[in-house]
């Protein structure tokens, strides 16, 4: 074999390997007339703005830190706003067209074709900092910012970038039909989602103009800020790519498996977070309830029964039957997730507490206990809930229940947090045994603990007594599934159905 | 292969689009989907395209629940939507190199199979061209080429001659009869009912979501025309020259009614079965009258669709 039939060979196969969207995309995009015209924009903005700089009379080390600020924030504007935009008309134009329907029907998985309009915007907007970065070495010249610095500020606005481009691609799928619930989620996925990283965006460009991270010295101070940051990015892009990857599911699959696994880990990572953040901010707590609680209602989506498609995917070990059981079907299995990393929260809470055992803000053993107790029961009980209301007053279609869901949850927010913030006295009792979280309050009281106490632990028990009878029913159907041969035909199904009457 | 529709049945919010649908489709034959507008047959192609999801009921592929299995629909089912395809910046080449990729065709079965598709689909001349600019017959064809791309047993077309000219359609038909020739089972849906006569063998009639009729067309022609008469037959016959002798012998015909002359034209309803018809030919034969033509009036689909449906919708 000749030296050119090997590359050949290479060349096929990785030909073979490229994702088909981006293919496809890629194509398309670098004929158009977007591309090009924004990026000969971009390159004369980028020539006005080293110009206008250098023409000014008095040059100092401190310009090579405003200018290169400048450069970025302009690739920022083009490779975050603009390319994003783009991609999600382009997808949502897809969508209206209903060729997206065409590729549901070819064999490429739901995060093949996400990975596809993403790499495609993606490929495209590294190609926008490629063409920046000869320009930003100049910068380095004149002087005011070191080269680590600049390296990960424009790491980390790529990464902003690639989240606001998945949040775009999220607005162009979010047309897709399925059903009026799953686009409520959508609204409030996307809301969640975009809000976050658009105040990431705003708050990042913001920073960068002032100069804020590279203060005098030339390199990052707020290494904090930037973490957080940057944890809140990666938090919102993974929640936004498993929504997505979920709603392009068929409906007969494990629809939500991906999205559950995600919002797993995401769990503990917020409770991890507001176990370290528990001696700065108390105002975490309430963001990680909301948070939890919110994503919790993708679950409520599912119907309580097994398909046979996915009576297959049940694993058959006892071990993997137990590991994979929080990311299997049945909206209580969110609940079960939140028992077991409620339990983990508790455990590091107590570590917390005695590493916190020199703060003067927390005493006892005791407020560290109450305050995980509380945030766990406060979203177990608005899950029960929700799920009250569901099975009450949405018996037909599992999925019109997000809506009644969404609106009790935040109705009942609302009431308790305008209940407890005025009328403290009058509504103790009633905060106390219907809302945990007002446990919390009152437990920072003089003298109410032991009372707080006790009314915590009877919503904690009422909630666990009520959900656990539920779970069960679902812990035995999934435990009990033996992965015996599922009936494929009609008169199989006919002969399965009569013996399991029988 | 058999795709069997039992009780399938899909529930919008604000309509019930299609109630209990049970019918079958198979290989080798060309089978016509008809219905008024708002009857639901798109609907019901999208189901069976697994873009859909049935509120109840069962879809089987040679007893393989497609419902569970969805991932069969994307082996043995094309499907080419009403809306053609309609990519910027895209020549047909690259549409269908697309689509072979998403298929997960690697090369060089990959370009095989494109070049076989073109040829076929007669695309070959006007690969390289941007699909845009294409008129509609040719990007109906892009879209059959697209539905083909997997080798599929089924194909499901939706109006596929809506907006055609004559000359597209005719080609169109072609292509159809030659898939039909090659084992595969098409299931089209369209308005031309005279076209849809010509090359179907079965044919599927749906209104407001339900089954009006299902089967072989002749039988379905027959069997409507013969419910409509209260089971009389029209029969025509055609003689040489105007016979007086004829129209006495015949009306004199007990099984008789109805009858009317012009010229040497004659057409009557009959009430007898094939057998007592063909006796009836033989006598007037054996009395000498010049008979140049003798059958029954052919219903066609369209008359039929018209007796059977009232043009309601959801």
């Amino acid at each position: 074999m000749s030296i050119i039939e090997v590359i050949e060979s290479y060349g096929h196969k990785i030909d073979d390997s490229l994702n088909a969207i981006l293919v496809k995309d890629l194509r398309q995009i670098v004929r158009g007339k977007f591309l090009w015209s924004i990026f000969f924009l971009y390159l004369a903005i980028i020539v006005f703005i080293l110009f206008a700089s250098i023409s000014e009379a008095s040059m100092n080390r401190s310009d090579g830190e405003f200018i290169s600020g400048s450069l970025l924030l302009l690739l920022f504007v083009v490779a975050g706003l603009l390319v994003p935009m783009h991609i999600g008309k382009k997808t949502g134009e897809e969508v209206n067209d209903a060729t997206h329907e065409l590729l549901f029907i070819t064999t490429m998985t739901p995060k093949q074709i996400i990975n596809g309009k993403f790499l495609s915007g993606s490929v495209i907007v590294l190609m926008l900092y490629s063409a920046l970065a000869p320009f930003l070495s100049l910068t380095l010249l004149i002087g005011g910012i070191d080269i680590r610095s600049l390296f990960i500020t424009m790491v980390y606005s790529y990464f902003a970038s690639n989240v606001l481009l998945l949040a775009q691609i999220f607005i162009g799928f979010s047309y897709v039909r399925n059903g009026k619930a799953f686009n409520m989620i959508d609204k409030i996925g996307l809301g969640i989602g975009h809000i976050v990283v658009w105040i990431i965006a705003c708050r990042f460009g913001a920073d960068l103009f002032d100069g804020r991270y590279f203060t005098g010295s030339g390199s990052i101070e707020e290494w904090g800020i930037v973490l957080l940051v940057a944890i809140g990015m990666i938090v919102s892009s993974f929640f936004i790519y498993s929504l997505l990857v979920a709603k392009l599911q068929p409906e007969t699959s494990n629809k939500m498996y991906f999205f559950r696994r995600v919002t797993s880990y995401l769990w503990l990572v917020a409770m991890i977070i507001s176990c370290f953040d528990i001696k700065i901010n108390e105002a975490t707590f309430v963001v990680v309830m909301i948070f939890l609680s919110i994503m919790t209602i993708p679950f409520h989506l599912e119907p309580d029964t097994y398909s046979n498609r996915i009576k297959e995917e049940i694993p058959f070990g006892f071990f993997d039957k137990v590991l994979k059981f929080p990311f299997f079907y049945g909206r209580l299995n969110a609940l079960t997730w939140l028992y077991i990393t409620a339990f983990f929260t508790i455990v590091i809470g107590y570590v917390g507490y005695i590493s916190l055992s020199s703060s003067t803000y927390y005493n006892s053993f005791e407020e560290v206990f109450i305050k995980f107790a509380v945030f766990f029961m406060n979203v177990n009980v608005y899950c029960f809930i929700a799920e009250l209301i569901r099975k009450t007053f949405f018996k037909e279609t599992n999925k019109q229940s997000i809506v009644g869901i969404f609106l009790v949850m935040f109705i009942i927010s609302i009431l308790f947090s305008v209940l407890g913030n005025f009328m403290p006295e009058d509504f103790d009792k009633l905060i106390v045994l219907t809302n945990p979280f007002g446990v919390f309050f009152l437990s920072k009281r003089d003298g109410a603990s032991l009372f707080t106490l006790g009314g915590g632990f009877t919503v904690f028990v009422l909630a666990i007594l009520v959900n656990i009878t539920a779970l069960k029913n679902q812990l035995f159907s999934y435990f009990e599934h033996s992965n015996e041969e599922i009936p494929t035909s009609l008169n199989e199904m006919k002969d399965y159905a009569e013996s399991d009457n029988s | 292969m058999i795709l069997n529709i039992k009780n399938l049945r899909k529930q919008f919010p604000s309509c019930l689009a299609v109630a209990d649908l049970s019918f079958k489709i198979s290989t080798n034959e060309i089978t016509g989907f008809v219905g008024p507008n708002g009857a639901g047959k798109t609907t019901t192609m999208r189901i069976l395209a697994t873009i859909e999801q049935c509120t109840s009921g069962w879809i089987d592929l040679d007893g393989t629940s497609l419902l569970d299995y969805p991932e069969l629909a994307k082996k043995h089912i094309g499907y080419v939507p009403d809306a053609l395809p309609s990519n910027d910046d895209m020549t047909v080449h690259e549409y269908l190199d697309f689509f072979a990729r998403a298929f997960g065709l690697k090369n060089p079965v990959r370009n095989k199979t494109l070049i076989e598709l073109e040829e076929f689909t007669n695309l070959i001349n006007i690969k390289n061209k941007y699909i845009n600019t294409l008129s509609k017959g040719m990007k109906q064809r892009v879209s059959i080429a697209r539905a083909l791309i997997s080798d599929p047993d089924f194909i499901l077309m939706d109006e596929p001659a809506a907006g055609l000219d004559p000359r597209a359609r005719v080609e169109l038909r072609e292509l159809l009869k030659v898939l039909c020739e090659q084992g595969k089972g098409i299931f089209i849906s369209s308005h031309i009912l005279t076209e849809l006569s010509e090359i179907c063998t079965s044919t599927v009639i749906i209104e407001r979501g339900r089954l009006l009729k299902s089967g072989k067309i002749d039988d379905v022609v027959n069997e409507i025309t013969l419910q409509n008469n209260n089971n009389k037959r029209v029969v025509q016959i055609k003689t040489l020259a105007p016979d007086e002798t004829l129209i006495k012998k015949v009306i004199m015909e007990p099984m008789v009614s109805n009858f009317s002359a012009t010229s040497n034209y004659y057409q009557f309803e009959y009430e007898g079965t094939d057998v007592q018809a063909s006796e009836l030919l033989a006598n007037l034969l054996k009395d000498g009258h010049k008979i140049i033509s003798f059958g029954f009036k052919q219903q066609n689909l369209e008359s039929v669709f018209m007796n059977i449906t009232k043009g309601e919708v959801q």
